[in-house]
């Protein structure tokens, strides 16, 4: 019995005998971002140009609408089918011509009244049927249909075939540079195709009988035909809609005001069809992010402007134009833009041939014309930022195993090189899955503004500054609910003193270069 | 009262295991037709770091920033840290000769398990361990020629002594376990810049590192050489002989046919990631990308892998001998990175007929200097030993290490 207990006692003591886990503290350091942050890229398309004075102004030109030929005046996959039946049965020699027939064909283009057109592109297939014991020749030709002075015209062979099971034969042709004389056989209608066929036996072959009951037939078919030409009468086509700017940055935007001055619209309306137009600005407002909306006030919103036809040929063709002005004299854009939406919505209406076919159908539209609405917003980069609050929350995914090598604090350190004339207080926040704030670390110090700072060699004002962000041990315990972590910086744009915040403008050059190092508590455990 | 005791304890300790019980060996009986040996070693040893420190290493434990500290206010630009495990077990039986006597000779099969590590490494590589990255801020930390090797092997063989000469040899089939071999810095260094605002680092890498990566148990095998050859030296002064042995163990090699060997050849500059690639991801933080496969190169082939072979030479301590002090020394060496030849000396005192304590000083293997001790009892056939290579290390958090010997001698 002592043995067993002896026994039983020696293995509870080995089995006790479990290595416990080695551990050291550590300090880790690494450098994690540095990068520099300035308005190259909007310098370099000119959405951001230099003034005089050594600032920028803002220069964005933003297309609303642009519309073309094929916004106005689109052919449709059309097929043109032509029967023929004998009226009598006869005995037909060798290179008999069995039928040759000429038939008009409506292209159905609802309100439009195209009497000419010029093919960009597309093509023609053809697919004839042969019901004679003999080989039978199809010509077709299109009249009105010409390139380069040349008609159109297609031939297909096919063999012999008999009533219950003719023959088919096919062929395809680019139409691309064919114009087309839409006006029919009379030259006075529109969205006609003028379709001849004649079909010939074959001349080599035997003498063949024909009767009424055997079905000649050609299939043509315009396909995936564009335009670069057309003349006639376009109807009265509405072209309405709300088009949205959106620059989802603004989205970030949670508190705090801005002061913008000096803010210049100009809307330019632009014709380059030959069709009178009417358009109308029936709306713009900006809507930010708590959904406050501005809308707008200005003599031109809902006033009708007319667009006279443009003048000229395709190769100098003269588009009108109407241009409106909206300013801070004249309208309350100041405010829209102040309400800092990251959506501007635009509403517009534009009417083309207002009035019905007043030009005796004669409107063109040529491969160059464009109907054209556009924004050019021209201002000072100039403002004041009161306690502008930016901040954006990103979703992360981070684990470590207290059991294991785990970071048990530290500090993020952010060295800023500042030529912007703002400063910056910032924020993280700890976020966990219910965007529920773990823990926040607010910045040991603001990223001051240039205006604190002295020049460099480019004679450029430059502050440096250096802002920690510490990590406390709570929240590296808690670090693995920590699924979004939110930054938050607020804006102002102080003035030298820093007793208040005043307008600035916005230096050509100006960067913000940032370097972001890690110095990091770690626990090495194995 | 309590200091008494403390040190009447240490007293018992250190006398207790005197001798450097590996270097101890007595001869055999003429008469016995069997003989078993039974030896087992675990040693552990560094040259600066010390108990405090390597103790949680092996058995677990907080590192505390005292004992941290410690340890690299000893630190040398290079340091070692080497552990050894070994068990073997040898029997013999004895040949008969013509006259159906026992010979000379005896024979039986002997095997054996070896665990054995080093860790050659240099100031910096500790400091980085230990106290990171923080340290270096505006240095260089070199890790150049930092090397790492660790061997776990079993072996199986047979042995042949002969009991006249005290002499032995032989020769075992080896069955490798485990192999790993790190290296740091060769041609080129291994170094790394840490800029003094901490903003960017700037890295030289070379380096490279093998493992089996066999899933057989087994994942090499080989042959070695083991043995003694026990010879006489005469003392010109006393005109008395002293026997002397030379030890060879795990002369050999294993072959394994999964060697896989990763190395590393660049330099490289980092000063943090462009907000553009955090936020799109890309480069070095595309989704997918491998560190490991952009900077290794990785090789698997068959390799012939040499054994950490030992030699050493040492007196025989002659338990017949009426002295009541013998002279004790020696010298060891072990072909693995890191261990510079080991010496030691002292004297061995015969307490009563039979028990032996010795006491020696030495200096070499992993470790700088040390107290070697051990206790050796014969009686009739049987001769027990157990002692330590570094017996203050036993007791102490300050020294550099532990080991402790054990060895059975039975003569049947």
């Amino acid at each position: 019995m002592k043995q067993y207990i002896f026994l039983v006692g020696l293995v509870i003591v080995l089995a006790s005998c479990k290595k416990q886990a080695t551990s050291w503290d550590t300090e880790l350091g690494a450098p994690l971002i540095n990068d520099t942050l300035d308005l190259s890229k909007l310098t370099d398309n000119n959405t951001l140009v230099a003034n005089a004075g050594g600032t920028l102004d803002l220069d964005l030109t933003k297309t609303i609408l642009d519309l073309g030929l094929s916004d106005i005046v689109s052919i449709p996959d059309t097929q043109v089918v032509q029967i023929f039946n004998p009226t009598i049965a006869l005995n037909v020699p060798a290179g008999f011509n069995v039928f040759n027939e000429t038939e008009e064909h409506t292209i159905d283009i609802p309100g439009v009244q195209l009497k000419k057109i010029r093919v960009f592109s597309g093509k023609i297939d053809l697919k004839v049927y042969n019901p004679l014991p003999t080989s039978v020749t199809f010509n077709v030709t299109l009249p009105g249909v010409y390139n380069n002075g040349l008609l159109f015209q297609q031939s297909l062979t096919v063999g012999a075939g008999d009533n219950a099971n003719p023959t088919v034969g096919s062929g395809s042709l680019d139409l691309s540079g064919y114009e087309m004389d839409l006006r029919g056989i009379n030259g006075i209608s529109f969205n006609i195709l003028q379709a001849s066929v004649v079909a010939v036996t074959d001349p080599a072959g035997p003498a063949v009988s024909v009767t009424p009951s055997q079905q000649f037939k050609v299939e043509a078919t315009l396909k995936d035909i564009a335009l670069d030409y057309a003349r006639g009468y376009f109807g009265n086509q509405v072209f309405t809609d709300t088009t949205a700017l959106t620059v989802d940055y603004l989205n970030n935007i949670v508190s705090g005001l801005i002061d913008v001055n000096n803010i210049q619209l100009n809307l330019s309306l632009s014709n380059g069809m030959k069709v009178p137009v009417k358009s109308e600005l029936s709306l713009i407002e900006n809507v930010n992010s708590t959904g406050n909306t501005v809308s707008l006030s200005a003599p031109c919103i809902g006033q009708d402007l007319y667009l006279a036809p443009a003048t000229g040929a395709w190769n100098n063709l003269t588009p009108s134009v109407q241009q409106v002005q909206i300013n801070s004299q004249n309208s309350n854009v100041e405010q829209v833009f102040e309400n800092l939406g990251a959506t501007l919505n635009l509403g517009y209406n534009i009417t083309i041939n207002p009035n019905g076919n007043v030009n005796g159908g004669w409107d063109e539209i040529f491969s160059t014309s464009r109907l054209k609405v556009e924004l050019h917003a021209q201002m000072p980069l100039q403002l004041q930022a009161d306690q502008l609050t930016l901040a954006d929350t990103f979703a992360v995914s981070l684990n470590q195993n207290n059991a294991k090598t785990h970071v048990s604090g530290g500090y993020f350190q952010l060295d800023a090189s500042n030529a912007f004339p703002m400063q910056c207080q910032m924020k993280l926040s700890f976020l966990d899955a219910n965007s529920q704030v773990i823990e926040e670390t607010i910045g040991d110090a603001l990223v001051l503004s240039a205006v604190a700072g002295t020049p460099n060699a480019s004679g450029m004002y430059v502050k440096n500054s250096s802002v920690k962000f510490y990590l406390s041990k709570t929240l590296m315990e808690q670090i693995n609910q920590v699924k979004y972590i939110r930054v938050e910086g607020i804006l102002d744009t102080p003035n030298p003193s820093g007793s208040a915040n005043q307008q600035v403008s916005i230096p050509m050059g100006a960067f913000l270069h940032v370097r972001l190092k890690a110095k990091l508590q770690t626990q090495i455990v194995y | 009262m309590k200091k008494l005791h403390a040190i009447w304890f240490v007293f018992f300790v250190y006398v207790g295991f005197a001798q450097p019980l590996r270097s101890y060996d007595v001869d055999s009986s003429y008469a016995g037709k069997q003989l078993i040996l039974v030896n087992g070693t675990v040693d552990y040893s560094a040259s600066t770091m010390r108990n405090e420190v390597l103790n949680p290493l092996i058995f677990g434990g907080y590192i505390d920033s005292a004992a941290k500290s410690r340890s690299m206010d000893a630190d040398k630009p290079f340091n070692t840290v080497g552990f050894e495990a070994t068990a073997s077990y040898t029997h013999y039986v004895s040949l008969k000769n013509k006259e159906g006597f026992p010979s000379r000779w005896m024979i039986g099969p002997t095997l054996g398990t070896t665990f054995m590590g080093s860790l050659k490494y240099t100031s910096d590589l500790y400091t980085l361990a230990f106290y990171g990255n923080e340290p270096f801020l505006g240095k260089y930390a070199d890790f150049s020629y930092s090397e790492a090797s660790y061997y776990q092997f079993q072996t199986l063989g047979v042995s042949l002594f002969d009991r006249l000469s005290q002499s032995s040899a032989s020769l075992n089939l080896v069955g490798l376990n485990s192999y790993y071999k790190g290296t740091l810095g060769g041609l080129d260094p291994m170094k790394f810049y840490y800029s003094s605002e901490g903003d960017s680092i700037y890295g030289i890498c070379n380096g490279s590192f093998s493992q089996l990566t066999s899933p057989a148990y087994f994942k090499g095998l080989g042959l070695a050489l083991s043995g003694d050859y026990r010879f006489k030296i005469a003392n010109e002064e006393t005109g008395k002989s002293m026997s002397m042995q030379l030890s060879v163990s795990n002369l050999g090699f294993a072959v394994s046919n999964q060697v896989q060997t990763q190395t590393l050849d660049t330099s490289f500059a980092f000063g943090g990631y462009t907000l553009s690639q955090l936020i799109n991801r890309d480069g070095l933080l595309a989704p997918g990308f491998s560190y490991a496969d952009s900077l290794l190169e990785t090789e698997t082939r068959s390799k012939v892998i040499f054994l950490p072979a030992s030699i050493q030479i040492f007196n025989v301590i002659n338990t017949q001998s009426t002295a009541r002090i013998q002279p004790s020394y020696g010298f060891r060496m072990i072909l693995i990175p890191g261990y510079i030849p080991y010496v030691y000396a002292g004297m061995v005192t015969k307490i009563i007929p039979g028990l032996h304590l010795g006491l020696c000083a030495s200096y070499g293997g992993f470790s700088g200097f040390k107290l070697n001790s051990a206790i050796h009892y014969n009686h009739k056939r049987l001769s027990l030993g157990i002692g330590s290579d570094n017996v203050i290390g036993l007791v102490s958090k300050r020294a550099f290490g532990k080991s402790l010997s054990i060895r059975l001698r039975c003569d049947i």
